[in-house]
């Protein structure tokens, strides 16, 4: 189910109003149980029969972790449980996302060692926010694991975690120390947080219906345009530029609703976001952009690979995989792989000279700015095209320096790139401290000016681009 | 500490309702100047669409809900569909033989008649509507072209490979965005920058017959261009357009091919050479297309009447033999 969907609006407003109605106090149970079951068919909505994998992944976990706590530290017996629950959850993200590529993997190698066959493919439909629940489902184990946190008191309190549906199909990726102590908080509704919550709606609505849509409608024939070789260095750029936007938008956007659905009814999610492009080191940008996953990747892999505990290689080493690794986690494709890669040696050559630690006069930061910046756009590229060898089309011909090309029905699609500017330029100032935060009585303003933009420019209706993780 | 409580409610009932009247300004602003900011761009369709008649449904907004009820026979619509002469093929089909000649094929011949053309859609959907319910009219008449051999919609490849429930939630989110935008549009102005452009329709069909209403159309109006383009007809083409005609034949239908302006490929003559039928092509002038590929009222009425007549013969059984090629009556060259 998407958020921009009527039925989801059929399926929020009650749960709203029994919030506003009955969401305090005694009548809490009724709530929770409410929003539960909301979810579950949240779940179910998108292929009714996937509700009961998401349940597998959910029954493992939750009984894993009871076991781990009941048996004595130091067991070897808790070590099977946690694989068991890791297995689980990376088996069933391995079927259902990577049997396709690794299938096409062996036939690649065959044909290169001459000979050729076909095998069967799978073709079922990826469950949706796989990638998102089984991580967050495995941090919880890992965490019980580790000892940080207990065991949730009962079956439902986990249940209601992994399900609750507004981070269920893109995140933010929530740890369960950050959410399920919020069950037993005392949760009246305040005009204040309610405000809040809708002022993050409109502005995800506003940045995903209006600026990502449109953006992704005009996308579709100007990516393609940009394979050719010979295409024109400045539409390239353009067109770059609008992906790398229309990704922020898109992602931001759907984050913004998450929050503010959560802050509607009384949960409170971790920021995903932080003008990512202001980034002026590869470990910033991963400080700034998909920051749960991120700190998923270096609290759950990259610490368990040893991080940087070790020599100065393995440390590359670790940072490289660690990138690998969440490149493939978005799909099973080589662009992604390469994506990832990419990322990885941004991070180790970084590392490598000393940058990581933005130190240094202003000119050299400023140099490294911009390089990392140009290197994201690059993965963005490859990120986003269909094969290695478009990416390198595109590259091609934005490093070519040649050629003008824009057209002018591209000049109204430059005005959509003035929202993230905005947007970034105003993070930079409040960072800075030159500005301060927006106040509630200008996010009032802004609610109403987003909220009537919405209907006079929403755009084509996509689906968000992280639905496909 | 009660009074700053309330004072922080009463503050936040003011960011609030500051946030509703800077929306509801907008809004009016937007409303007085609609026209304005609009300038010359094109309105939303859906906001200049009228009403339904009675006894018709939505069958096309943004997409095609008319292929969602037929595939589940939605309230019983297909059942309307058994009829004696079943009209198949696509929008040209559709927009050409509407309510009036549905009406002479019951008045004049005593043979009912049902539009089940769908619009953008290949012959392997209507295949598949035909062998679901299991169709059997006494007569086709057919468009020729390349409805026969064009692969699916990618509406259609998801409902023919989705499931029921699948196709409910499009129906659902089609019937409240265009219900949505119809209303919403009358007031407030759509200024997208990536609005889509080019001919668009809302149609709505009539649950009798399944004869169109059109609702909204957007697209130049003129002279209906003839296009006889396209070189022989490959062996895949005949193969692809003859797995509808052998369907169709095995379920005891007689065929009549039809080229419906502007499209007349040769596909359709050697159709009906290989498949010893009757193809219709009459001679109408001055056709009138509502956006350069459909015909308007007063045209579809007139090719339609002289489709009926040339195919009169057949239907009155008066025919020297059904399966011989009657030779093409000729069409408007080169317009």
């Amino acid at each position: 189910m998407n958020f921009v969907s009527w039925e989801f609006l059929l399926l929020f407003i009650p749960i709203f109003a029994i919030r506003l109605s009955l969401g305090r106090g005694r009548t809490e149970p009724f709530f929770l149980f409410s929003v539960a079951a909301a979810s579950t068919l949240f779940v179910a909505w998108h292929i009714p029969i996937y509700f009961f994998i998401m349940l597998t992944s959910i029954l493992v976990d939750y009984w894993a972790a009871v076991g781990i706590l009941a048996l004595p530290p130091g067991s070897p017996r808790r070590k099977t449980l946690l694989l068991a629950s890791l297995g689980t959850n990376l088996g069933l993200l391995a079927f259902f996302k990577y049997t396709n590529f690794a299938v096409q993997s062996v036939e690649d190698f065959s044909m290169a060692l001459g000979f050729e066959q076909q095998l069967p493919r799978l073709h079922l439909a990826l469950p949706m926010g796989i990638s998102f629940y089984t991580f967050c489902s495995m941090s919880y184990t890992i965490d019980v694991y580790r000892d940080r946190i207990k065991p949730c008191k009962s079956f439902w309190d986990f249940y209601f975690f992994i399900t609750f549906f507004p981070h269920l199909v893109a995140g933010p990726i929530i740890r369960a120390e950050q959410f399920i102590y919020q069950f037993y908080r005392r949760r009246r509704p305040r005009l204040k947080v309610l405000n809040y919550g809708f002022y993050l709606i409109i502005r995800g609505l506003f940045l995903k219906m209006v600026c990502a849509d449109n953006l992704g409608e005009r996308l579709k024939g100007m990516w393609e345009a940009s394979y050719f070789e010979g295409a024109p260095c400045v539409r390239t750029w353009l067109v770059v530029l609008m992906f790398s936007a229309q990704i922020f938008y898109d992602f931001e956007g759907y984050t913004s609703i998450a929050r503010g659905l959560a802050y509607l009814l009384g949960f409170r999610f971790p920021v995903n976001f932080n003008n990512p492009y202001l980034a002026n080191t590869f470990k910033n940008f991963w400080e700034r952009w998909h920051i749960t996953l991120s700190s998923w990747l270096r609290d759950y892999l990259y610490v368990a690979l040893g991080g940087n505990r070790g020599s100065r290689s393995r440390t590359y080493l670790n940072l490289m995989l660690v990138m690998i690794l969440g490149g493939l986690w978005h799909g099973a494709a080589p662009t992604f792989v390469a994506w990832g890669f990419v990322h990885g040696l941004g991070l180790a050559v970084e590392r490598l000279l000393g940058f990581h630690k933005r130190q240094g006069n202003f000119w050299l930061r400023t140099y490294w700015y911009a390089v990392v910046q140009v290197v994201v756009l690059i993965a963005w590229v490859i990120f986003r095209s269909d094969s290695l060898r478009g990416a390198t089309s595109i590259v091609s011909n934005m490093f070519s320096f040649q050629g003008y090309g824009v057209r002018d029905q591209d000049y109204a699609m430059i005005t959509l790139l003035l929202p993230i500017l905005g947007m970034h330029i105003f993070g930079w100032a409040v960072e800075r401290r030159f500005m301060r935060p927006l106040g509630p009585w200008v996010k009032a303003v802004f609610t109403g000016l987003m909220g009537y933009a919405i209907l006079i420019g929403y755009g084509v209706n996509n689906d968000f681009i992280y639905f496909a993780f | 500490m009660l009074n700053q409580a309330k004072k922080s409610t009463d503050k936040s009932f003011a960011q609030a309702t500051l946030a509703v009247a800077v929306f509801v300004m907008c809004f009016f602003l937007g409303k007085a100047f609609k026209k304005q900011l609009e300038m010359d761009r094109p309105p939303v369709l859906a906001s200049l669409a009228e009403a339904p008649m009675p006894g018709h449904f939505l069958a096309c907004a943004d997409m095609n809900l008319d292929q969602i009820l037929y595939l589940y026979n939605a309230g019983h619509l297909i059942d309307q569909a058994r009829k004696d002469i079943l009209f198949l093929g696509n929008s040209r089909m559709l927009f050409t033989f509407r309510h009036e000649a549905l009406e002479l094929l019951q008045r004049d011949f005593g043979l009912s008649a049902y539009q089940l053309a769908i619009a953008g859609e290949g012959a392997r959907y209507t295949r598949a509507l035909i062998r679901k319910h299991d169709l059997r009219p006494k007569w086709v008449f057919l468009n020729a072209d390349n409805f026969l051999i064009q692969d699916d919609s990618l509406l259609g490849e998801k409902l023919l490979n989705g499931s029921p429930f699948d196709a409910f939630k499009l129906l659902v989110n089609g019937e409240v965005s265009f219900f949505v935008k119809r209303h919403l549009h009358r007031q407030v102005p759509y200024l997208s920058p990536s609005q889509p452009i080019g001919a668009r329709s809302i149609f709505y069909r009539s649950i009798q017959d399944g004869s169109i209403q059109i609702a909204a159309v957007q697209g130049k109006s003129g002279p209906l261009p003839f296009d006889t383009s396209g070189g022989r007809a490959t062996k895949e083409d005949l193969m692809t357009a003859s797995l509808l005609l052998d369907e169709l034949k095995s379920r005891g239908a007689k065929i009549i091919l039809i080229c419906i302006p502007p499209s007349i490929p040769p596909l359709a003559r050697e159709l009906a050479r290989i498949h010893s039928l009757p193809l219709i092509v009459p001679e109408v002038p001055d056709l009138w297309s509502i956006d350069q590929s459909h015909m308007d009222y007063y045209s579809a009425t007139r090719y339609s009447q002289a489709v009926i007549r040339e195919a009169s013969p057949y239907l009155r059984g008066s025919s020297s033999g059904f399966g011989e090629s009657i030779p093409r009556s000729g069409h408007q060259q080169g317009r």
